[in-house]
């Protein structure tokens, strides 16, 4: 009987049982990628991408995996040839001393000694150890120091298989992470040879595991019937394209730029940039009103998540001009006119309540460093307020509530609590 | 669809909860965790709850499968929370829960923590879910190495319903075929009985399933019956 194999595809679905050759089919059907996983009866699960694993355990699919998937990336399969063992006679060294040659020697090892002091000094000895360990990580290190660029990108590009290997080892995935991602993501989402969830990372709100470009064309596409009731507010769908859409930007903002990210500086832009890419090339720049109000949300939450200054004219419209406008206010009386002439649904009453409840305490808190009696007891009445109402669901706002508590605690000083909430919570920038 | 649920040798009480009806197309396992009674209570609530929510329901289409499982999975997780939060003797109590939905030819498996779905095929088995556990994360690279020196149990687990109130269910796709068998259980059963020894025992059950869960839990129990023990097997029939 022929042995089977089950693909387990994008952690998300599986094709199979299938034999050798149907697996063969199945790839040149493209229904599977490098980034997918192969499990036999009772054996383990290994993604297409780890050659030495499939080498290890599924030695039948090497020619497979060699000669078509990888090769197809420009990925390097080839093996350095076995060593052989055959016992090669050595010159033996002559053991005769000789003083000038440890003279020698010593002097040697002093250069040394104060080489190596000058460059620890100067900070420089970091980067020759990685250029003798690592020298494709030093590269792309030293490319990046100018921002992300062509040159970067086409090493990164160049090295992808290289990069994949080593990114097999935990410290590898560590140090390259962070720039697989800047390129992944200044493209469409994908980084081929990493899952999509590898590339997420962990994360606890409840993003897209998948936040590449197509994905996001497939959101975008299969949601269409329900956008206008999702912005005249009857509807306030619990799917992924309806959340991104309400994220809140100064909850990203605090958090950015996030462990393991440099650009973007978080997941959560990456998923709005590639929605936003996404959405631009599925209408075609010449979409319904709907759609346009979506692009404007979308720019305008990556343009508050980078700080831009946020001059250009939004088209927005209905609930999303609502909330825009909420994050907008820097006074109490501007907050007023958000809701004004707005009839929704309860959920998204209260998505809208939160984000303004939010709001409010954050004009109290502007450019303050101490707040008086009165912008104390108001803030009091604010945070208490806040705590009462229910989450939105889509991001945990514990620690700012924390900060908020603490600077209640400070008897109003603010700029204490923020040092004492930065120690606690160095990712975080709390701004007033 | 057949399934049984026992106490185990060694537990005082069955902390697992269970439910499947063939004509629904439905099935749920869970797993409760925490004090004497949190686990039962969480697990119940668990598996209540998305039992409700499934018979409140019109009938699901395809697309809506996904966004129905994560509405409901993400109420009752605040369900659990709630409860635990609000009643002494409940603090901290969570479940694990595998719940699959058969829409059409295909199978939705829903998936937090470490109870498992097992799909069986022609004298082959294939472990389809991944257990949530700080090991397996650490493994991945999803948790960082310094996780196991910090938590002495690799099986400790990072994901279940009550965690956390950011609650991310596995949910995958599975289009069945005739012959295939889907096996649904507790670790009370995999954390006794090792997966070559379950394959032998489906494979001499294949044309008995209405016997296999109570001989699965039989053999967990012979290993010792150290946990509460549920076995559910689902298999489409041949036309």
């Amino acid at each position: 009987m022929d042995r089977l194999y089950l693909i387990r595809v994008d952690m998300e679905g599986f094709l199979g049982p299938f034999t050798l050759k149907q697996v063969k089919e199945a790839y040149t059907r493209m229904e599977f990628g490098l980034q997918d996983e192969i499990g036999g009866s009772l054996r383990q699960w290994v993604t297409f991408d780890d050659i030495e694993g499939i080498r290890r355990h599924y030695p039948e699919l090497v020619q497979l995996v060699q000669t078509e998937m990888l090769s197809g990336w420009g990925v390097s399969t080839h093996s350095a040839p076995p060593v052989s063992a055959v016992k090669v006679k050595l010159p033996q060294p002559k053991k005769k001393t000789n003083s000038l040659l440890i003279f020698i020697l010593f002097l040697i090892l002093g250069a040394a000694g104060c080489l190596g002091f000058l460059l620890v000094q100067d900070g420089q000895l970091n980067n020759l150890m990685l250029l003798i360990k690592d020298r494709t990580y030093f590269t792309a290190q030293t490319l990046y120091s100018e921002g992300y660029n062509a040159r970067f990108e086409a090493h990164m590009d160049r090295n992808r298989g290289e990069i994949n290997q080593a990114m097999r080892k935990k410290r590898g995935f560590a140090q390259w992470i962070p720039f697989v991602r800047a390129v992944a993501f200044e493209k469409d989402g994908r980084w081929e040879g990493l899952s999509a969830r590898r590339l997420r990372g962990k994360i606890e709100e409840p993003l897209p595991q998948d936040c590449s470009m197509n994905s996001w064309e497939q959101r975008w596409s299969a949601s269409r019937e329900q956008w206008a009731r999702f912005l005249e507010g009857s509807d306030l769908p619990q799917q992924e394209w309806a959340s991104i859409l309400v994220i809140d930007p100064q909850w990203i903002r605090t958090r950015t730029p996030m462990a393991g990210w440099i650009r973007p500086g978080s997941y959560h832009e990456a998923c709005l940039s590639m929605a936003l890419k996404a959405l631009q090339r599925h209408t075609g720049g010449d979409g319904s009103w709907e759609a346009k109000v979506f692009v404007s949300r979308l720019r305008w939450q990556l343009g508050f998540i980078n700080g831009q200054s946020l001059n250009e004219d939004f088209e927005m419209s209905g609930t999303l001009w609502a909330l825009s406008c909420i994050e907008d206010s820097h006074e109490t009386n501007e907050l007023k006119n958000c809701l004004s002439a707005l009839s929704v649904r309860q959920t998204w009453r209260d998505l809208l309540d939160h984000a303004m409840a939010r709001k409010r305490i954050q004009i109290v808190l502007e450019n303050q460093s101490q707040l008086d009696e009165k912008r104390l007891e108001s803030f009091i009445t604010l945070v208490a307020e806040l705590e009462k109402k229910p989450s939105n669901g889509l991001q945990s706002f514990q620690e700012e509530l924390s900060f908020y508590q603490e600077i209640v605690r400070l008897k109003g000083n603010v700029q204490q609590a923020r040092n004492e909430m930065q120690k606690k919570l160095p990712n975080l920038h709390f701004e007033l | 669809m057949y399934g049984a649920t026992d106490m185990g040798r060694v537990r005082k009480n069955n902390q697992d909860s269970l439910f499947f009806n063939a004509e629904l197309g439905l099935l749920i396992v869970a797993d409760g965790i925490g004090g004497r009674k949190g686990g039962e209570v969480a697990s119940a609530t668990a598996v209540n709850g998305i039992k409700e929510a499934y018979l409140t329901c019109d009938s699901l289409r395809h697309e809506e499968v996904k966004p129905f499982l994560n509405q409901s999975i993400d109420r009752v997780n605040r369900d659990i929370i709630s409860k635990g939060q609000a009643t002494q003797g409940l603090e901290g109590m969570a479940t694990t829960l595998n719940c699959i939905l058969f829409v059409g030819e295909k199978a939705f498996i829903c998936h937090m923590g470490d109870s498992r779905t097992y799909l069986y095929f022609r004298a082959n088995l294939w472990q389809l879910t991944l257990d949530h556990n700080v090991e397996n994360y650490v493994e991945r690279g999803w948790l960082p190495d310094g996780s196991l020196a910090v938590n002495p149990k690799p099986g400790a687990l990072v994901r279940a319903l009550g965690l956390s109130a950011q609650c991310e269910v596995d949910i995958y796709e599975l289009k069945m075929q005739p012959g295939e068998i889907l096996l649904t259980c507790s670790d009370g059963l995999t954390g006794m009985v090792n997966d070559r020894r379950i394959l032998r025992i489906i494979k001499e059950y294949e044309n008995r399933l209405h016997e296999l869960p109570q001989r699965l839990i039989q053999e967990a129990n012979d290993a010792g019956g150290q946990d509460n023990i549920t076995v559910v097997v689902s298999a489409v029939m041949r036309g």
